[in-house]
C-alpha cells in the first residue's frame, strides 16, 4: 500500500533510545492513519494504572495518509496521550507545518515514552532522531523557543513546542506548534505530558516525498477541486471562524456569562467582521489550505500593550469574549497570544476563568485568593491577569490551571453546580441546548465535552451529507433520528482524523465523502468504498470507547452538568430547550450497539474487528 | 416585507431594505431584486443551491433559517447574518 513509510518512530527518553518499526498494511487497512493508530497504540502500550503524569504514559504524534499529498486542508496530525486533564483518552488534532515537514523527514508517526534526566528536545529529520540538550530554553514561551531551536537546526523547520504552563505540567496546557504560523494541539493537557518527559520540542523538517499510487490521478482531480473549495469557503476565510459569532448568539449557540444568559448585544464587538475591519493583518493558512482561515492580527498599542500574531478563532471568543462577557477585542487577543506563548489551550483557559469569575461573584473566592484582581464579569484586565497567572502558575492560577472541574472540588460548597464540563474538559462554544446531537457529541465524545468528535452543529443547521444518509439538515431540539445522526457523524469525523483532513472542508459542501474516498484510493491505491471507510470511522470511535471503558467510563459519566440540563436559556429569537439526555442517550447506545450502561458489546467489537 | 442586515452586508446594503409584494414571492426571486453589489457578495447567482448560499449568508425570519423556495409574506422581516459554518 502506498501513501505512507511506513515507518513509526520509538523515542525512550529514559534510556535516551531511539528505535524505527515497520508497519505493516493489515494494520494500516484497519486503523489507516492518524486517530486510528494513536488510539490502537494508546489501548495496547497503556494500562488503568498509567499515570498521565508519569513516564509510562505515552505521547503519539501521527499523520495519516493524506499529509503531505495535493489534498486541500492535510497539513494535519492527531496527538494522543492519556489525559492529565481528565485521566482517559486525552488527543488533539493540530494544522500548522508540522506534520508535513515530519512526514518529510521519512515517518508516518513518532511515540514518545520514558522521562529524560534534564530538559531535552528531539531534532527530527531524514538522517534521523537526535535527543538534544533544551536547558537554554526552560522557561522560554513558545515563539521565543521556535526561534532558538531554528537557530540550532534550521529556519525552515517546525517545532510543536511547549510553554511554562506544560513545563509546569499545568493539566490544561497544550502543545503550540510554531511554524510560519502558530497552532496549537490544545485539548486535554497533552502540553503537560510533554512537561512531565522533561520533553521541551519536537523539531522537524524533511524533504522525503511518499510514494503515492496515482499521483497524476490526484493532481487532475484537484484542478476542479481546488478552485470550488476556494470559491465555497470564500466568506468563511475572509471573516474567519468568528465570522459566524452573531449569528451563533442569535442562534443561542454562542456561550454567555459561564453558560447561565441568554442573549448578548456586545458580541458583534468581537466578531469576525469586526476583527476584519479593525486589526486584522493578513489572512493565515496551515500548508497546503486554500481555505486560509487564520488570522494575523496586529494592535499597535494599548492597555495590554502590543499584540502582533495569531488571532483568535470562533472559540476563543465564545469561551474567553462569551462566557466572561468581554467584549474588549484588545484583551481577547492580548489573552490568546499569551496562550499561543505559555502553551495554555484557550478553552479551557477561557472557561475556567469564567468559572472563577462566578465563583468570585458568588463569593467563593475573593481579591484575598486573587492577588487583588477584582475577577468582575466583563473585565478585559481581569481576563489578561488570569491568563497570566495560569501560564506561569502563580497565585490562584496554579489552581485554576488544574481545569474547571479540579477547582470547583478544591473550593467546595456549591462550586460543583456550576462547574461546566464532561469528564473533566471544558465544553467548546456550541450550547448543547441548541443542538441536541451536540448534547450527545458532549456526552460521548471520548475526551470529554469535544464538539469535533462529530462536528454536528452545522448538520444540525445548514449542512447535510447524501452519501452518509443524512439527506437533509437535520431539525434541532428533535429527539427522532438524533443519535443516528449524531453517531454517523462520530465515525465520519473519526474517519477525517485518521486520513487526515480539515472539518473545514465541509464548509458548503466544499469537499465530501464521495471525494475523501476516492482521494484515499488514489493514493494508497485500494478499492474501497464509503462503507468500508465508514466502517474504519466506527472501530477507531468503538476503540475510543473501549479505553475508556476499561478505565470505569460509563453511561453515568455521559451526562452534561446541571446547568445544561435545567437551566433552559430565554430571549428574542431564542429557541433552545433541554435536552433529554437519558432518552438521547438510549437511542444512541441502542444505535451505536452498545449496551444500556453504554458499553461497547461483544458483538460489536466482534463485528468491528475489534 | 424587509430585510434587516448585520456586518459586513450593511456596508453594501445599509441597515435595512424592503420591498412591497402584493403575494407571497420566494426568497430567491426577493434576492434577486437585490443590488448587484449584494448579490456578488453573497456569492449568488441562479443556480445557486441552498448549501452553497448558506456557506456565505444565512436569511432568518422569527423561527427559523430559510431557504431559497421559501415563500415569503409582505409582513415578514427577515434577518441577514453571515453564516454559522463552524469554529
Amino acid at each position: 500500500m502506498l501513501g505512507y513509510h511506513k515507518k513509526i518512530l520509538r523515542v525512550d527518553l529514559t534510556e535516551r533510545k531511539v528505535e524505527v518499526r515497520d508497519m505493516d498494511d493489515a494494520l494500516l487497512e484497519k486503523y489507516v492513519g492518524g486517530v486510528g493508530l494513536g488510539v490502537r497504540l494508546l489501548y495496547d502500550e497503556t494500562t488503568s494504572d498509567t499515570d498521565p503524569l508519569g513516564p509510562e504514559n505515552i505521547l503519539a504524534a501521527m499523520t495519516g495518509p493524506f499529509t503531505d499529498s495535493r489534498v486541500p486542508s492535510s497539513s494535519r496530525h492527531h496527538v494522543m496521550g492519556r489525559s492529565p486533564l481528565t485521566g482517559i483518552l486525552g488527543e488533539s488534532n493540530v494544522g500548522g507545518s508540522w506534520a508535513v515537514h515530519f512526514k518529510k523527514s521519512g515517518y508516518d508517526g513518532i511515540v514518545v515514552t520514558g522521562k529524560a534526566d534534564g530538559p531535552v528536545y528531539l531534532w527530527i529529520h531524514e538522517g534521523g532522531v537526535e535527543i538534544r540538550n533544551a536547558r537554554p530554553i526552560v522557561g522560554k514561551d513558545s515563539i521565543e523557543s521556535a526561534e532558538w531551536l531554528k537557530g540550532q537546526t534550521t529556519d525552515k523547520a517546525s517545532a510543536a513546542v511547549i510553554g511554562p504552563a506544560g513545563e509546569r505540567m499545568a493539566r490544561i496546557a497544550g502543545i503550540p506548534h510554531v511554524g510560519t504560523i502558530v497552532r496549537q494541539a490544545a485539548r486535554c493537557g497533552l502540553g503537560a505530558v510533554m512537561g512531565s518527559k522533561n520533553l521541551k520540542a519536537m523539531v522537524t523538517f524533511g524533504t522525503k516525498k511518499v510514494p503515492q499510487a496515482n499521483e497524476d490521478g490526484l493532481k487532475e482531480a484537484m484542478k476542479t477541486v481546488l478552485p470550488h473549495v476556494r470559491k465555497v469557503t470564500e466568506t468563511f476565510g475572509k471573516y474567519g471562524t468568528s465570522g459566524g459569532v452573531e449569528n451563533y448568539e442569535r442562534l443561542g449557540n454562542f456561550p454567555l456569562q459561564n453558560w447561565r444568559s441568554s442573549r448578548w448585544a456586545d458580541a458583534v464587538k468581537i466578531s469576525g467582521p469586526t476583527m476584519h475591519d479593525t486589526i486584522l493583518k493578513s489572512r493565515t493558512a496551515c500548508l497546503q489550505c486554500p481555505i486560509a482561515c487564520g488570522r494575523h492580527i496586529r494592535i499597535e498599542d494599548g492597555p495590554y500593550g502590543p499584540v502582533d500574531g495569531e488571532g483568535p478563532e470562533y472559540e476563543t471568543m465564545g469561551t474567553m469574549g462569551g462566557e466572561c462577557l468581554v467584549d474588549d477585542l484588545a484583551a481577547i487577543c492580548k489573552a490568546n497570544d499569551l496562550c499561543n506563548r505559555y502553551g495554555l489551550d484557550t478553552m479551557s483557559t477561557g472557561s475556567v476563568i469564567a468559572f472563577a469569575m462566578e465563583a468570585f461573584e458568588k463569593g467563593l473566592i475573593t481579591t484575598a485568593d486573587t492577588d487583588g484582581i477584582e475577577l468582575r464579569w466583563g473585565s478585559g484586565a481581569a481576563l489578561v491577569e488570569m491568563t497570566k497567572k495560569i501560564g506561569l502558575r502563580q497565585g490562584i492560577g496554579e489552581l485554576m490551571g488544574e481545569g474547571v472541574l479540579r477547582m470547583a472540588r478544591a473550593l467546595g460548597r456549591n462550586a460543583i453546580e456550576f462547574a461546566m464540563h464532561v469528564k473533566g474538559l471544558e465544553p467548546s462554544a456550541h450550547d448543547p441546548r441548541r443542538f441536541w446531537s451536540q448534547a450527545l457529541s458532549y456526552g460521548t465524545a471520548a475526551r470529554g465535552a469535544c464538539h469535533n468528535a462529530a462536528w454536528s452543529h452545522p448538520y444540525e443547521l445548514a449542512l447535510f451529507m447524501s452519501e452518509l444518509g443524512l439527506d437533509q439538515p437535520h431539525p434541532s431540539c428533535q429527539v427522532e433520528g438524533t443519535a443516528e445522526m449524531t453517531a454517523k457523524l462520530q465515525s465520519y469525523q473519526s474517519m477525517n482524523d485518521t486520513l487526515i483532513i480539515c472539518r473545514f472542508t465541509q464548509v458548503g459542501k466544499a469537499v465530501t465523502a464521495t471525494n475523501i474516498v476516492d482521494w484515499y484510493n488514489l493514493i494508497t491505491g485500494r478499492q474501497v468504498d464509503i462503507t468500508e471507510m465508514m466502517t474504519v470511522g466506527e472501530r477507531i470511535f468503538n476503540l475510543k470507547r473501549l479505553f475508556n471503558t476499561r478505565l470505569g467510563i460509563s453511561r453515568k459519566d455521559d451526562f452534561l452538568p446541571p446547568r445544561f440540563l435545567t437551566h433552559n436559556r430565554k430571549g428574542e429569537g431564542i429557541t433552545t430547550q433541554l435536552p433529554p439526555m437519558g432518552k438521547l442517550l438510549a437511542d444512541y447506545y441502542e444505535y451505536q450497539g452498545w449496551s444500556e450502561e453504554g458499553l461497547p458489546t461483544p458483538e460489536k467489537l466482534r463485528q468491528l474487528g475489534l | 416585507m424587509r430585510f434587516l442586515f448585520s456586518d459586513p452586508f450593511i456596508k453594501v446594503a445599509g441597515k435595512e431594505l424592503g420591498f412591497s409584494i402584493s403575494s407571497p414571492v420566494a426568497l430567491r426571486t426577493l434576492i434577486g431584486r437585490f443590488p448587484a453589489d449584494l448579490i456578488e457578495m453573497i456569492h449568488h447567482d441562479p443556480s445557486v443551491s441552498d448549501v452553497e448560499l448558506w456557506a456565505h449568508v444565512m436569511f432568518f425570519n422569527k423561527t427559523r433559517l430559510l431557504r431559497l423556495d421559501d415563500m415569503i409574506d409582505n409582513d415578514e422581516t427577515i434577518k441577514v447574518l453571515l453564516p454559522a459554518t463552524g469554529g
